[in-house]
């Protein structure tokens, strides 16, 4: 018996695994489970099946969790056969960050970190994982995306849009390093002269108070509108005035950066009207990095 | 009479509401924005709704509803722009118009191509509403007769449905919808109150966010195969002109469109069916109607544009008929839908159309309004889309990265969203690399809770007895629908006969 197709296998492996586990957290005992688990009762406990008349919550997940694995098994066999298939490159990196992302928290949460800082570490290590196996571009987008979650609360939308747009431009193989600097200055700051200049003619103009007898959707239609146009006049001049300065691709990515670190602020929380933390919170910097969780 | 005037009544009732200048333009920006996100490469509808929603927090339900209706639209239609100008389907239903638009763009004619898209797209748009405004009562009508036994059948009929009609392995497709609904049950158990697999963080117990579930595995794992991939791909974007269609175009993509419309309809409709499958039975037919086509199906024939994209538009259209008359998704697009319902508090199901008959009738309205815009729109906004896609991709990313992230954290304003997100993007570029298709599991995730509560309830009812769901006529009809479906797919002949079709077109 040999494989003969890989995807399907460890499709396979994949949905068996996973059912099995879902059903032996379902409907296993609860006090085994706890045994096995080092008493950790924040991470599992047992759930009661109940009868088919009075299903407890452990019911469906169990019975899903059975089909899921005899699914599993059926596609586990049928990618068997007698000729050996062909294995496709890069099919088990993302497994494996993935399994890295989940194991390594659940081991991180059994340590003693709360589960919050668990999955925070575990997804961290995913990241770098991919840089080890050889997926550098996907390694650094997905930090971007976690660098971006995990400081928007503390350090406000306007540093963490500049945290994910520098992270993430860096996973195209476009990416020119020796620019990085620069683009980063000039689109920092021209970013930041852009927002308080679109802000000032927002709030001086008093648009949505003109606007507010001919109804809501006009106002909302025209500021989201206006604040479009006039954005895409800023990024215009952006990519197009700093020309002399430097060479294409800089002047590309300080315009994409000013551009994006204008519009988040702006059209989101000040056009959108979405509850979001603009700049720094001292309270929730002090917060973060306590390493005693005690909000939980 | 009676019915039609009815019929009457309750348009007028909606075109009353969707008429007012508030949310004529709120279906206007979503249309807008819709086709501006939709229109860039590789991001599909589902990414396009979850990247978007956040944009329809802050409105009245009835403009956020409207709004998220005229996105869906402009997704879809950008991601046929897309589709006929780089050859990049956005999404799968636009892989058919790839065939035949971007062979016509190749030969100069990608201005054609466009009108004919949108043209075939407001004919059948105007006719699925009509439909879907038709059958609406009636069917809600049947919904209010549907006991828990029935609720469930329907949902297995509909889960299977939609993967026995999709393209692919149907076991491992099966698979995934079983994966979808545990993920669905993640979270507090409404029941009893037991926090099912939360691990012990706190915000799992309210389980996991269908805009995480959506954007990780359609957003964010499409983003990173697209910039893995050495950029090169071929644009006619210089050569869009002549919008205006010949009288010899017309004559010869009109009967096309009528056909795709009349197919898109009625494929829409049932589960699991809409705009994918409406595509590829349109084009099928098409390849078969009229002998010598000039020039051949694959190198450029209008028609192979015209009947795709109207049965495309009409599938979408009547596939919100399951949705608003029995509240079940019959595609992942929809599931998508229910979610963004329920932010606004509303429960999609037959009781919406009594309750709240402006909203129902309104939306309706809104989907012909939606349309129009979407034509006057496109056409003479196409020199901006053009543009928009001659913007390198490494450019475009960080971009739509922000909005992703800014859409995932603005649900709860919570970063574990964001992370969970992150992970299911590392998933969903597992399924990629295994070849097991995303859209069952996001189906399964939205119906996981409610096939749960309708199985318990049934089962309640019969005290135990699970033969409830036979002795019940509708019910056991609708389980014998769904056991012959996958039966006749899996016999051999038909089995082979299907996977032809998918890889032939």
């Amino acid at each position: 018996m040999k494989i003969s197709n890989y995807p399907d296998f460890f499709a396979g492996v994949f949905f068996l695994l996973f059912g099995l586990l879902t059903a032996w957290l379902s409907g296993g005992d609860p006090k085994e489970l706890m045994e096995f688990f080092n008493y950790q009762e924040k991470i599992v406990q047992g759930y009661n099946m109940g009868t088919g008349a009075r299903m407890g919550p452990g019911y469906f997940p169990y019975w899903l969790g059975i089909s899921l694995a005899v699914i599993g098994g059926v596609v586990l066999l049928k990618s068997l056969g007698k000729t050996k298939g062909e294995r496709a490159s890069g099919l088990m990196r993302p497994i494996m960050i993935f399994g890295a992302m989940i194991l390594f928290s659940l081991l991180v949460g059994w340590i003693g970190a709360s589960p919050n800082a668990a999955l925070a570490i575990g997804t961290v290590a995913g990241c770098a994982l991919a840089f080890f196996v050889g997926m550098p571009s996907m390694g650094l987008i997905l930090f971007s995306i976690t660098v971006f979650g995990l400081l928007l609360k503390g350090v406000g939308l306007y540093f963490s849009t500049a945290a994910l747009v520098v992270i993430a431009s860096a996973a195209s193989h476009e990416f020119n390093k020796k620019n990085l600097g620069v683009g980063l200055v000039v689109g920092a700051i021209l970013g930041f002269i852009a927002l308080m200049v679109v802000a000032g003619i927002h709030k001086e103009g008093g648009m949505d108070a003109a606007m507010k007898g001919m109804g809501q959707g006009i106002v909302a239609g025209t500021a989201i509108g206006m604040r479009l146009l006039v954005l895409g006049a800023i990024a215009f001049l952006l990519i197009k005035l700093p020309a002399a300065l430097v060479d294409d691709h800089t002047k590309q990515f300080a315009g994409v950066l000013a551009f994006l670190l204008c519009l988040g602020p702006w059209v989101f929380v000040d056009g959108l009207k979405l509850q979001m933390p603009t700049w720094p919170d001292q309270e929730e910097l002090v917060r973060m990095f306590k390493i005693d969780d005690k909000r939980r | 009479m009676d019915a039609i005037n009815t019929l009457i009544t309750n348009l007028s009732l909606g075109f009353a509401t969707a008429f007012t200048l508030q949310n004529l333009i709120y279906c206007f920006i979503g249309c807008l924005l819709g086709t501006l996100i939709g229109v860039l490469p590789g991001i599909g509808p589902i990414a396009t709704i979850a990247m978007l929603l956040p944009a329809t927090y802050a409105l009245p339900p009835i403009a956020a509803l409207i709004m998220l209706a005229g996105i869906y639209y402009g997704a879809q239609y950008g991601g046929s722009t897309t589709a006929i100008l780089v050859n990049l389907p956005g999404e799968s239903s636009s892989v058919v118009t790839m065939l035949d638009g971007y062979q016509m763009a190749r030969k100069g004619r990608a201005g054609a191509a466009l009108s004919v898209a949108a043209l075939g797209s407001f004919i059948a748009g105007c006719f699925g509403t009509l439909i879907l405004a038709a059958f609406a009562a009636p069917l809600a009508e049947l919904a209010f007769k549907f006991g828990p036994a029935e609720y469930f059948s329907l949902m297995v009929l509909g889960l299977i449905g939609a993967v026995v009609l999709a393209s692919g392995s149907l076991i491992k497709a099966i698979g995934m919808i079983i994966l979808g609904l545990l993920l669905g049950l993640v979270g507090t158990d409404v029941n009893t109150g037991t926090a099912r697999f939360s691990f012990g963080i706190p915000e799992l117990s309210d389980g996991i966010g269908f805009i995480s579930v959506a954007m990780g595995v359609f957003g964010f794992a499409e983003i990173i195969t697209n910039v893995d991939m050495k950029e090169h791909r071929e644009t006619f974007t210089n050569k869009v002109e002549g919008l205006m269609l010949s009288w010899k175009d017309f004559k010869e993509s009109f009967p096309a469109i009528v056909r795709g419309t009349g197919i898109g309809s009625l494929l829409g409709i049932l589960p699991g069916g809409g705009a994918l499958l409406a595509s590829f039975a349109s084009y099928t037919i098409e390849k078969k109607i009229g002998k010598n086509p000039q020039p051949p199906f694959g190198q450029g024939n209008i028609r192979g544009v015209a009947g795709p994209e109207s049965a495309n538009n009409a599938g979408a259209q009547t596939s919100f008929i399951p949705l608003l008359t029995l509240g079940i998704p019959p595609n992942a697009v929809m599931a998508l839908m229910v979610g963004a319902m329920t932010i606004h508090n509303i429960q999609p199901g037959p009781q919406v159309m009594t309750s709240n008959p402006a909203l129902f009738w309104g939306m309706i309205a809104s989907m012909w309004i939606g349309n129009l815009m979407l034509v006057i729109l496109n056409l003479p906004l196409i020199g901006m889309w053009v543009q928009l896609l001659k913007v390198p991709y490494r450019i475009l990313y960080p971009a739509i990265l922000m909005f992703c992230c800014i859409g995932v954290f603005s649900v709860n304003n919570n970063s574990f969203d964001v992370l969970i997100t992150v992970i299911f993007g590392v998933l969903g570029i597992v399924f990629l690399k295994l070849g097991c298709e995303a859209a069952p599991l996001l189906l399964g995730f939205i119906l996981g809770p409610m096939m749960e509560e309708n199985l318990r309830r049934a089962m309640l009812l019969s005290r135990g007895d699970a033969t409830v769901f036979l002795t019940r006529p509708l019910s056991l009809v609708m389980l014998l629908m769904a056991l012959a479906m996958i039966v006749v797919i899996s016999l051999p002949a038909l089995a082979k006969k299907r996977e032809e079709t998918f890889v032939e077109v």
